[in-house]
């Protein structure tokens, strides 16, 4: 009995055992989180964008080109979101180095971060703009809007809660992503729990980066709440 | 001035080619009201939808005021379609906007100059009397006011013509009529030539003045709202009459029945009144007269934009000659008769 306390009070001290933080570290490490999460998430916000306008536009549509584009976009979107990220990311090696000159650093993980969210944030537009009522675009049709018109003036504004919490939904995966790609070297707060957390055996720098993550995962949930409020009017 | 000739579509489906609308030839003059009333898979939808290229037609012409819009495309097509109004059964708002912003819409496609849009902006929301709501959203309005939204939307670009697509018929009867007065006080005010689709006869007879009842993608009859009422010739006419002036029809049919068993040797006639009959005691002059017999079972009034319409379900008895005699007589004075024979199915 005492011994399983005392082996209980051990495992605690070892978590809380915050000598052995790095706080310099886990400082450049959330900045490394943050900055890799952000820079893909505005790469990924404008590609899915596009993307699901693509997937919106050639969905049912009877030309030819129409149903080959969708159904070439349709099984890219698909196969990027079943690979595993871990597994992508490795997959990615060889175009990471043509593309970015390395492997290791944050700019690196860009690639496979942007190939593995960006469909299916695409997705999650194209579900938002199938949401809009046919008869609003047929209205604007039938008020003379172009194409383009149609696009900047009503499928967006009218679908701009579902993007925002798409988006939210996607930076929130990622967060986890760029986790994920610290391992095989990319920086940030996944790379410093595995590397001083589990190879050097700290596990309070593997509890504190945990932590931040969550703070992070927190903040960037309540940022999307907040917006989706504000623009949703129905 | 409207003119489709022989208009025609063919959708193909996966079951095969299917013929919305077919042999459409109307021709609609400036500042007329006019409805197309018919049931629901009719093709008046299609149809409506031709006035301003939604649809294109598979054969045949659509023109307004000389210009072929069935022919247009790209880009003129879009200009055309700014001067044609058009409103919808569910309203079709942008709820992501307000009230001004909605109606400031179709001048920003028009990319009329921002203080000008304003100042129209403003000028049709007084029109459609929603002083005050401007900064309101979609959701936060009842249905009446929401179709005014529609309205002035519909109205912002100086339109010549206002296609209503079912505009009244999610709407409450009152609210309906608050509508439909709107629209009239639009139609006078601005000379606008309007086209409405319904299926409610209600609706023709209070604000058109032609009519065209569409049964199985063809018109069937077509004229103006008055003659229509009062000598309606095809039975799906008759229908859509009856049951806008006797709701309770089935009602009807029931006493009809019993007093066609009851008293073989009566007569069941249904008179139909307009203008100044509606108002002279034409009825108690042939009783007098005639010698004949009457009992009342069923009778409305009902207002039209040509003068009121009266229909009333009387049966006469008495000698049969007596009631032929009477039956003259009021045909003499000018009161459309018709003679129940069976039951008819409404």
């Amino acid at each position: 009995m005492l011994s399983k306390l005392s082996f209980g009070a051990s495992v605690l001290s070892e978590y809380l055992d915050f000598s052995e933080v790095n706080w310099e570290k886990m400082q450049e490490a959330t900045i490394e989180t943050i900055s890799m999460t952000l820079g893909s998430v505005v790469i990924i916000f404008f590609a899915g964008l596009l993307l699901g306008l693509l997937l919106y536009e050639t969905n049912g549509k009877n030309t030819v080109f129409a149903k080959i584009l969708y159904r070439v976009v349709a099984i890219l979107v698909n196969v990027f979101r079943s690979i595993p990220f871990i597994i992508l990311i490795v997959l990615l090696i060889p175009v990471t180095k043509t593309l970015v000159g390395s492997i290791i650093g944050p700019v690196a993980a860009l690639p496979a971060l942007i190939l593995s969210s960006a469909p299916f944030f695409a997705r999650l537009v194209e579900i938002g703009f199938r949401e809009i009522d046919k008869g609003v675009v047929e209205a604007a049709e039938a008020m003379g809007a172009s194409k383009w018109q149609i696009i900047y003036k009503v499928l967006i504004p009218e679908s701009l809660p579902a993007i925002v919490s798409g988006i939210t939904v996607t930076t929130i995966s990622l967060v986890g992503a760029t986790a994920m790609a610290g391992v095989i070297g990319a920086g940030g707060l996944g790379n410093l729990a595995y590397l001083d957390g589990f190879q050097r055996s700290q596990p309070a720098v593997t509890l504190v980066a945990t932590l931040i993550i969550l703070v992070i995962v927190f903040i960037i949930q309540a940022i999307g709440d907040v917006l989706v409020k504000k623009v949703d009017k129905r | 001035m409207i003119e489709l000739k022989n208009v025609k579509k063919v959708f193909q489906t996966k079951q095969g080619s299917l013929t919305a609308v077919k042999d459409i030839n109307v021709s609609i003059k400036d500042g007329e009201i006019y409805g197309i009333v018919g049931y629901s898979g009719a093709g008046k939808s299609t149809l409506v939808r031709m006035f301003n290229g939604l649809e294109m037609p598979t054969d045949g012409t659509v023109a307004i005021e000389g210009k072929v819009i069935s022919q247009l495309k790209g880009k003129s097509l879009r200009k055309e379609r700014q001067k044609i109004g058009m409103i919808f059964q569910h309203f079709n708002l942008l709820w992501s906007r307000t009230v001004e912003e909605n109606v400031l819409f179709p001048l920003e496609l028009a990319k009329m100059p921002k203080k000008e849009r304003e100042a129209k902006a403003k000028e049709l929301i007084g029109l459609v009397g929603l002083e005050g709501r401007e900064k309101a959203y979609p959701s936060q309005l009842s249905g009446g006011q929401k179709q005014r939204v529609g309205i002035a939307r519909a109205l912002a670009n100086d339109p010549t013509l206002l296609l209503c697509d079912e505009a009244t018929s999610a709407l409450d009867p009152q609210t309906t009529d608050e509508v439909l007065d709107l629209l009239l006080d639009i139609n006078k005010r601005l000379n606008l030539t309007i086209v409405l689709i319904t299926h409610e006869m209600h609706v023709i007879r209070k604000i058109c003045d032609k009519v065209a009842v569409m049964d199985n993608g063809k018109i069937v009859e077509e004229g103006s709202v008055i003659d229509v009422f009062k000598k309606p010739q095809q039975e799906i006419t008759k229908r859509f009459i009856r049951q806008d002036s006797n709701p309770d029809s089935e009602d009807t049919d029931l006493i009809f029945e019993e007093l066609l068993a009851e008293y073989p040797e009566g007569k069941i006639v249904h008179l139909t009144f307009h203008g100044k009959q509606a108002k002279m005691p034409i009825m108690s002059k042939i009783v007098r007269e005639d010698g004949v017999d009457l009992s009342i079972i069923q009778g409305s009034i009902q207002q039209t934009q040509d003068g009121a319409i009266g229909s009333l379900y009387v049966q006469l008895t008495g000698e049969s000659q007596k009631i032929q005699i009477a039956i003259e007589e009021l045909r003499k004075l000018q009161v459309e008769v018709e003679v129940v024979e069976h039951v008819v199915e409404a």
